[in-house]
């Protein structure tokens, strides 16, 4: 690369010279670098494309409040930074609200509400855009230098090209987001279990980038708390397994820094919550609402129907509320008796079927969001393309999350590592319909995991063909073990809710 | 190691941009305030019994804890008649109603107010709420002209053409 730069120079056009040199640059990438580097380009034009779709489009559901909430923590900066007494009302009702959401993407949008206080629709999606294709970016590069160029390729592609994905993008959720922070964690995880495979230790700076990771993608979505647990708990045990008995005290130091960041960061959030709705908030406490909503009968929630006019989540909401003004009670503690109540008739039948609806409605319409967020006045309608493009795509992928729970292998370490985290975080996140009523935006979670799954499917065969050896270690055997546990857990739980089911 | 110690040009880099923010921060309060809409907390609207709107027979307002849920006119055997429906905390729907029956004694209301109690099935002794009570009062016109008494999600005097958007 540097004899190609050298040989060029010196050039009489400084203008020629850069160009010259950005040439010989490209050359020296390399055809794997070359083609990530189309790759990401395709994936930018997928969101310019996208965006011009969905640019002045209606604000959705929950977006409503990540936008309020981000205008809140702005103000509050700015109260901070002239020395006003903070608004602290406001921050309760907006940042705080009722509990339902963490505040990641609030964080992400007060930049903007900070220099510019009345921002358009338009650009708030233009500033998301811009800001998921960073962090796609920057989570492109850690995949590619954890597992190499080809799942790093594969996540360009799905969910990169997949229009649906990229409109979410330029949305206020954090699923998409979240689910980056989930690769990320992933990738992280594999270096430190290489590093205590290789140096039989684990340094604790890794153990602070682990819990960093892993808090913000809680605060993202913090339906990831579940994967997040679970991936954190094997990798540490996996962790001691492949330590040095000598070091394996450092190790336990690692986690534990892990940890301390990972609470550390948690606590403002849940400290601040718990005291603004008077009761105990860890992430959030949307759940006795969502089971109740998804599970109970939703004519019982308010102990009979609740107010019409508003949605299932407002009423209930409002019930709760006027529970706690008259009682003196935190509306939590409300919440968790309306939602037991609503759901005293159900039976192992009807929650196995409640979970085969939440699951249709999970898979179901996977392109549906660009229906909702497109814009009367886009030059085109990208709905036709969103269709065709995420369908196309999004059900091979399921495929593929299908073998990957299947699929186990012994024949190399950093492949039996990435399977058996990969299974983690699937099935992590496919406790979601078990929980909470589905819907067409939580595939964007996993959506990066099945893209680099492809990849290394299409690794686990290019090893069988090459006929590499079967591995008899220790560590290999629990590799191996795990890996079939795993598959065989899923496949378990499908089986018995089939069975409830029917 | 090296990455730790940032060359000379990209340690200029950060602190450049470190300046930037804190200059953007320091000067955003001359940008004005974002305006929030409130849309997903919205405040919460007083107690329908307590406004004067539509106040029970002698102005009684329960001396135990409850949530107005229902309100309204409905047809029946006698005529047209208040139907409002109580949700209550704390004590048996039974106790609640003749807690109110003795407040309305207390207030001169005399006869045309007749109260079904149930408590709520399978419910916990230690629960907080505890059951029912639908009141069967003479019809009451609105009492004030405050625009509280315009809002249904405060009166529960819902009608029909509010439907669920769920």
């Amino acid at each position: 690369m540097t004899t190609d730069a050298t040989r060029t120079s010196p050039p009489a056009d400084p203008a020629g010279g850069t160009r010259a040199r950005l040439r010989a640059r490209w050359d020296g990438l390399g055809r794997s670098t070359r083609i990530l580097v189309w790759l990401f380009a395709a994936a930018v034009l997928m969101k310019v494309i996208t965006y011009l779709g969905i640019a002045d489009g209606p604000l959705v559901g929950d977006e409503a409040f990540y936008l309020d909430s981000g205008r809140a923590l702005s103000n509050l900066i700015r109260d901070v930074v002239w020395l006003r007494s903070p608004d602290t009302a406001e921050i309760e009702r907006h940042v705080v609200g009722s509990g339902w959401f963490m505040p990641g993407m609030s964080v992400v949008l007060t930049p903007l509400y900070l220099v510019v206080p009345g921002a358009s629709l338009a650009l708030v999606r233009a500033y998301l855009s811009v800001f998921s294709t960073i962090l796609l970016l920057l989570t492109v590069l850690k995949v590619r230098r954890t597992l190499g160029d080809l799942p790093a390729g594969a996540m360009l592609v799905f969910p990169g090209l997949v229009p649906t994905y990229a409109v979410f993008g330029a949305a206020a959720w954090g699923d998409t987001s979240a689910g980056l922070l989930v690769v990320l964690m992933l990738c992280q995880a594999v270096d430190m279990l290489r590093a205590a495979r290789d140096h039989g230790t684990i340094s604790w700076r890794d153990g602070v980038k682990l819990g960093i990771y892993a808090i913000v993608a809680v605060y993202f979505r913090s339906s990831v708390s579940l994967l997040v647990v679970g991936m954190l708990g094997l990798t540490f045990v996996l962790s001691l397994v492949l330590a040095r008995r000598a070091d394996r005290l450092r190790v336990v130091g690692t986690y534990v820094a892990a940890g301390v960041v990972f609470v550390g960061l948690l606590a403002p959030w849940s400290i601040g919550a718990s005291a603004s709705l008077n009761g105990p908030v860890l992430t959030t406490v949307s759940v006795p609402t969502v089971r109740a909503n998804a599970f109970g009968d939703r004519d019982t929630v308010c102990f009979g129907e609740c107010d019409p006019g508003t949605s299932i989540w407002f009423s209930p909401l409002r019930y709760s509320r006027e529970q706690g003004r008259a009682t003196g009670l935190s509306e939590l503690a409300i919440a968790d008796e309306m939602s037991a109540y609503a759901r005293r008739h159900v039976t192992a039948q009807s929650y196995a079927r409640d979970v085969g609806i939440n699951s249709a409605r999970y898979f179901g319409t996977p392109a549906r969001f660009a229906t909702l967020l497109r814009w009367d006045g886009a030059p085109y309608n990208i709905v036709p393309l969103a269709e065709v493009l995420t369908l196309g795509t999004f059900y091979p992928a399921c495929l593929v999350m299908l073998v990957l729970l299947g699929a186990a292998t012994r024949r190399r370490f950093d492949t039996q590592l990435t399977l058996v985290l990969l299974k983690v975080g699937i099935i992590g996140l496919l406790a979601q319909p078990f929980v909470h009523i589905g819907g067409p935006r939580y595939w964007t979670t996993m959506a990066p995991m099945l893209g680099i799954g492809a990849a290394l499917l299409w690794t686990l065969r290019q090893e069988r063909r090459a006929e590499l050896p079967v591995q008899r270690g220790a560590v290999s055997t629990t590799l191996f073990a795990l890996q079939i546990a795993l598959g065989v857990f899923a496949l378990a739980v499908v089986a018995t809710i089939g069975l409830l089911a029917i | 190691m090296t990455r730790l110690v940032p060359s000379t040009r990209r340690a200029r880099v950060w602190v450049a941009l470190a300046v930037g923010v804190i200059v953007l921060v320091a000067v955003s309060p001359a940008f004005g305030r974002a305006d929030v809409t409130g849309n997903y907390r919205p405040v919460l609207p007083p107690d329908g019994l307590t406004t004067g709107c539509y106040p029970l027979p002698g102005g009684v307002v329960p001396d135990f804890e409850y949530v107005l849920r229902r309100d309204g006119d409905t047809v029946g055997g006698h005529g047209l008649r208040r139907r409002t429906v109580l949700h209550v905390d704390r004590i048996d729907a039974a106790e609640a109603r003749e807690r109110l029956l003795a407040q309305f004694a207390a207030a001169g209301v005399d006869g045309g107010v007749r109260i079904e109690a149930h408590d709520f099935e399978g419910i916990a002794d230690d629960a907080v709420v505890r059951g029912e009570l639908v009141l069967d009062l003479p019809v009451v016109s609105r009492q004030s002209a405050s625009s509280e008494c315009d809002d249904v999600f405060s009166t529960k005097r819902f009608t029909p053409d509010l439907t669920d958007r769920s």
